[in-house]
């Protein structure tokens, strides 16, 4: 891990820009979404989905991508971007930066989401409600390991090309979701091809799926005896995999300087 | 110069860019810089002076070809920290305040904590900004501004191993003078500067040797500065009564030296090391010859330019 790589990523965080989402993000969200629980009589709502719009994988996912995805392997713009040459003509591994930014890049994720999560509650709390949203040990923890896989996602996405990096992210997102959707929709009669078909496009999907969005939710290794073994082989392996598919598109990318 | 061991060394490098069409940036450059030169990469734009720099820098991959500095890939750690590097174009984090900019590069070059502010003060110093543009923005900066701040954060990891990219682009007179004298500096430090100007003037002042670049090949290198290896012209002239033909060829002679011309007063002498133009004077004055001037017949890059343009 590089100090300055880590404190860098932080003070990116400082910009104009960025500072008005963070707060957009942090302060204006929770308070518009109070606003409207406030209307709503207490025995219609459901917490727990409520809990979901707070600090669950899509809350983590949209704040990776926020706060976190300019800030690896991008050189195409000068204010967002970072000057890659000068860097990497510092004494610097390429795989360390890649941990460096994807260590800061969790925890600023951890510190955006439980910002957040403190505002929610502190405003419950000030309208009578504060009781219906518990944040409990298991929550932090899913909060901890969702961040750390979903940043080390964008750090793979983000160390190729920008192109080519929204292309694989958008190719990923058509395949393992849009594409088999719609092939589910197609009754068995109207294909061509008889048999499982069906079968075998959701396996290949459902595998691409648990490569791309595979949230970790402790919960059920709390409340059962028996212990899921799959989610967590698939979480360490996504893991290993991002992280490796970055180092080694980074270390084979050429940096024009003029950039 | 060539007895020396090559503290870079650049054999068969070929460059091309592009899967499906190749462009070929650069064709077997075959070239060795040595520990404490000063070389200059010149060319006409699009000679590929760029790539070759981007692949001593480790920042482009050779497709073919090795590049050695100091006997080791330029992608090794210790070469990386024995090197700073001036970009040309100077897009560096415009949101960052100056300091902290170069706080950052400070501690990416892996200089000790404990020197951070007073390097960081020195740097500016030492490029001639004043201590409140530290304090600045970097997008409030004015193009020559940045590209001293370019050198400054070249100089935090005070490299052994210099690349410049068009230096003085940008600047000033006094910018000019100021890249100018911290050259000079450098070579008196015994730093390895390579630099790649459009400037020939600032080249021919500061420059050991230069290399000649054009489609991606090197046409020729031409030393700049006589070593006591190198040929060089030496040219007299005299005051009235001029020595006689004759008599200049015979000093020369018993000097060992070799005359390549005498006409109006003035001779050519071709010489094989430093001290026989000493000797050369010390024999005309010896036989009250009246000396009127003496040099080294000045390359003039501009010119060497248009030549190595011409023979293409």
């Amino acid at each position: 891990m590089n100090k300055a790589i880590i404190m860098h990523s932080f003070l990116r965080l400082a910009r104009p820009g960025t500072l008005m989402t963070l707060v957009m993000f942090v302060l204006v969200y929770p308070t518009a979404l109070i606003a409207f629980i406030s209307r709503l009589p207490s025995v219609s709502f459901d917490f727990e989905a409520f809990a979901n719009l707070v600090f669950g994988p899509m809350m983590i996912n949209v704040a990776a991508f926020t706060f976190v995805s300019s800030s690896i392997g991008n050189t195409k713009s000068l204010d967002d971007g970072e000057y890659l040459a000068l860097l990497f003509s510092r004494p610097i591994f390429r795989w360390v930066y890649v941990v460096s930014k994807w260590l800061a890049g969790f925890a600023l994720v951890v510190l955006v989401i439980g910002s957040q999560t403190i505002v929610f509650k502190t405003l419950l709390q000030l309208i009578g409600r504060g009781d219906q949203l518990s944040v409990g040990f298991i929550d932090v923890a899913n909060i901890i390991l969702n961040s750390l896989q979903i940043t080390a996602l964008v750090a793979m996405i983000f160390a190729f090309p920008s192109r080519i990096g929204a292309m694989l992210f958008a190719g990923l997102l058509y395949l393992s979701f849009a594409a088999p959707m719609m092939f589910n929709a197609i009754p068995d009669s109207a294909l061509w091809f008889h048999g499982d078909l069906h079968n075998i496009v959701n396996s290949i999907s459902g595998c691409l799926r648990s490569f791309t969005y595979a949230p970790i939710d402790l919960d059920p290794y709390f409340n059962s005896i028996q212990i899921l073994w799959l989610p967590i082989i698939t979480f360490a392996s996504n893991l290993a995999i991002y992280i490796w598919i970055a180092v080694v598109v980074l270390n084979n990318r050429e940096f024009f300087y003029t950039n | 110069m060539s007895q020396q061991t090559a503290f870079i060394q650049i054999n068969n490098l070929s460059k091309t860019y592009g899967l499906f069409f190749k462009f070929r940036a650069l064709t077997d450059i075959n070239l060795n810089i040595h520990k404490g030169e000063t070389f200059g990469l010149i060319g006409p734009n699009g000679a590929g002076k760029t790539t070759l720099m981007g692949c001593l820098l480790g920042l482009l991959k050779p497709s073919a070809g090795t590049i050695l500095i100091d006997n080791k890939s330029v992608n090794e750690i210790s070469v990386k920290a024995l090197t700073g590097f001036m970009p040309e174009r100077s897009n560096f984090d415009a949101w960052m305040i100056v300091e902290n900019f170069l706080h950052y590069h400070h501690m990416l070059a892996r200089q000790p904590e404990s020197t951070a502010n007073e390097d960081v003060t020195k740097a500016l110093a030492d490029v001639g900004l004043e201590p409140e543009v530290g304090k600045r923005l970097i997008r409030k900066l004015s193009r020559g501004m940045l590209q001293r701040l370019g050198l400054a954060q070249l100089l935090l990891g005070k490299p052994d191993l210099c690349f410049l990219d068009e230096p003085t682009s940008g600047m000033d007179p006094l910018g000019m003078s100021l890249v100018r004298e911290l050259l000079f500096r450098w070579k008196q430090e015994g730093k390895t500067v390579v630099i790649n100007s459009h400037h020939l003037d600032q080249v021919e002042k500061v420059c050991d040797r230069v290399a000649f670049i054009d489609n991606g090949k090197i046409r020729s290198i031409e030393e700049l500065v006589p070593t006591a290896q190198t040929k060089q012209i030496f040219v007299i002239q005299w005051a009235k009564p001029y020595p006689n033909e004759d008599l200049v060829r015979k000093v020369a002679q018993d000097n060992q030296v070799e005359c390549q011309s005498v006409s109006d007063g003035s001779a050519r002498f071709l010489l094989t090391s430093k001290t026989q133009g000493s000797n050369l004077l010390r024999a005309f004055v010896g036989i009250n010859t009246q000396i009127e001037q003496a040099s080294y017949e000045h390359k003039d890059l501009v010119e060497l330019f248009r030549r190595n343009n011409a023979t293409q």
